[in-house]
């Protein structure tokens, strides 16, 4: 044994580097690589696996999102990769039902929500399998929207369904494994009243008289209509949870506060064709595809709480736009980080296009079509969930 | 005493002496030799005329390289600070990234040594480019690619679920 022992250290000199060393090699390495480096030798998973690699993993935090991409074909099985900026064809480990996984809903950080083939809703980290079944409240037909806040392993799911002539609004949380409905006690239309804390009495309205859609529209899940909304904090730590009406209304709720505060649409010159919601670095945005003088741009909009109007921030190149103009295009989106990924689809034309938007740096990057390994065609994708890929977090 | 210090004469450059595994003696200047926390920690405390270090671990060609890892270091950060102190422009930063990454492109079997004599005499900034550049190798690479290319046994019983 101890023959053997020497005979491989001389083979194998990385054996005599301390665990400590090969532990802060591979926290560097993106989370893709760390599944390759599992399988390289027992050390290293033992590495890998040990508490201690979590924490060093930490250490280089400022981990770039994945984005996995549901397509017309489910599961897609990709994601693209901002830490090395390519596709990936990975089989994710998200919760499946007698072999059929589960739809994703919404993502937030390391997790992900999803339902299943029975209806079920489940939060799992897609990287380490972890799951959880929150039971809901309503069944996901009478989704309007859906959002997902997640720190580390601690996280809140909030759902919002339709009722006869208003919103129901409900909360889970992990801590208590509970769902509570949040009444809302003020619906105002002033974007400011938050701020201002200043409400006039005109501007108040009680839940059930809330202007929205008497009947009830049947929200079927589609991957081009993604009901994923966002949530940030404001500047009081409440968490606040943003969503689209189908009209293009956005809807901002105060959970702590159970105020919602409608927001008057954005003032375009054109036709709205598609928007989409997103979220990056706490602003929110609505990126909206319209056409103006004959041509489609998608242009991006941040709301102004001091002049309260919507402020067009940034905008697709043209020449970027003219791959889809004429062709019925539908829009999906989200952010994460400094990143927005941009679907662009159509049905009709069987016409795909792939864009990430990076708020920071104003810069728009059409991605390489993302080729099928198996038969070498381009896979159709119609929209993306962002979360921060991680071994650790669990549901 | 102190007032007959002539700040235009230099004193001479005190120097320390380095033994290699192999038994070869380098003298390099203290400062140099500081840049090792190891050698730092109790150099006060050692005898003037007994500052030789005999390291066990750390090949005469390795120790090479270590030292003119080092002596860049030294000589650059003086530049640095003097273009500084000039408020002159430089790309003293800039430089030295590029003659860091230049020097770290070796086999992989040196950079196994540096990155182990590194640790020994621990050299943090060294440690840092070492390891990135172990990183920087195993990115991308299959587990098969990575076993060859830093000559590990295949002893693992698991089947890598990430395909690409």
């Amino acid at each position: 044994m101890a023959i053997k022992d020497s005979v491989l250290a001389n083979q194998d000199p990385w054996r005599k580097v301390d665990n400590a060393i090969v532990e802060s090699i591979l926290a560097r390495l993106p989370v893709a690589d760390f599944f390759r480096c599992q399988a390289v030798c027992r050390r290293w998973e033992s590495v890998i696996c040990s508490p201690t690699f979590k924490k060093a993993t930490k250490e280089f935090s400022n981990r770039l999102p994945w984005f996995f991409m549901l397509g017309i074909k489910f599961p897609s099985n990709v994601v693209y990769d901002m830490e090395v900026d390519k596709w990936r064809h990975i089989c994710l480990q998200i919760h499946s039902d007698a072999g059929i996984p589960s739809i994703p809903l919404a993502a937030s950080n390391g997790l992900m929500c999803c339902v299943s083939r029975t209806g079920m809703l489940f939060v799992c980290n897609p990287l380490n399998g972890s799951a959880r079944n929150i039971d809901v409240v309503f069944g996901t037909e009478w989704f309007k929207a859906i959002t997902m806040h997640a720190r580390g392993s601690s996280y809140e799911v909030c759902e919002i369904c339709w009722m006869v002539n208003f919103s129901l609004h409900d909360i889970y949380s992990s801590l208590s494994n509970n769902w509570t409905e949040f009444p809302l006690t003020v619906i105002c239309f002033d974007p400011n009243y938050v701020e201002s804390n200043n409400l006039v009495a005109g501007n108040m309205l009680h839940a059930g008289e809330m202007l929205l859609p008497a009947h009830r529209i049947n929200v079927e899940w589609a991957p081009t209509r993604e009901i994923e909304g966002v949530t940030t904090f404001n500047s009081s730590g409440d968490l606040m949870v943003y969503y689209l009406e189908p009209s293009g209304q956005l809807v901002g709720c105060n959970t702590n506060k159970k105020i919602a505060i409608i927001y008057p649409p954005p003032v375009i010159h054109g036709q709205a064709c598609s928007f989409d919601l997103a979220e990056c670095h706490g602003r929110i945005l609505i990126l909206l595809l319209m056409e103006e003088n004959r041509a489609e741009t998608l242009r991006v909009w941040e709301f102004h709480c001091q002049e309260k109007r919507w402020n067009n921030i940034a905008a697709m190149p043209l020449e970027m736009s003219q791959g889809y103009n004429g062709l019925n295009t539908e829009i999906t989106c989200t952010g994460c980080g400094d990143y927005i990924m941009v679907c662009l689809s159509s049905m009709e034309y069987n016409f795909t296009m792939t864009v990430v938007f990076n708020i920071v740096e104003n810069t728009w990057k059409e991605l390489p079509a993302c080729l099928d390994p198996n038969c070498g065609h381009p896979k159709r994708l119609l929209s993306a969930f962002s979360f921060v890929p991680n071994i650790e977090d669990r549901a | 005493m102190k007032d007959s210090f002539n700040p235009s004469i230099e004193p001479p450059k005190k120097t320390v002496t380095l033994v290699s595994s192999d038994g070869y003696d380098f003298e390099v200047e203290e400062e140099v030799a500081l840049e090792s926390q190891v050698i730092k920690d109790g150099f006060e405390d050692k005898a003037v005329d007994d500052r030789e270090y005999l390291l066990f671990n750390v090949h005469s060609d390795t120790l090479e390289l270590i030292i003119k890892y080092c002596e860049k270091h030294v000589s650059s950060r003086k530049s640095i600070s003097a273009a500084a102190a000039s408020s002159s422009s430089s790309n003293g930063e800039e430089a030295l990234k590029e003659w860091d990454e230049h020097f770290i492109s070796v086999d992989t079997n040196t950079l196994y040594d540096i990155l182990m004599a590194a640790d020994y005499l621990n050299i943090k900034s060294l440690l840092d480019l070492a390891i990135q550049k172990v990183a920087d190798t195993i990115h991308g690479r299959s587990p098969e690619q990575i076993r060859k290319k830093f000559n590990i046994e295949n002893d693992s019983i698991i089947d890598p679920w990430a395909s690409e």
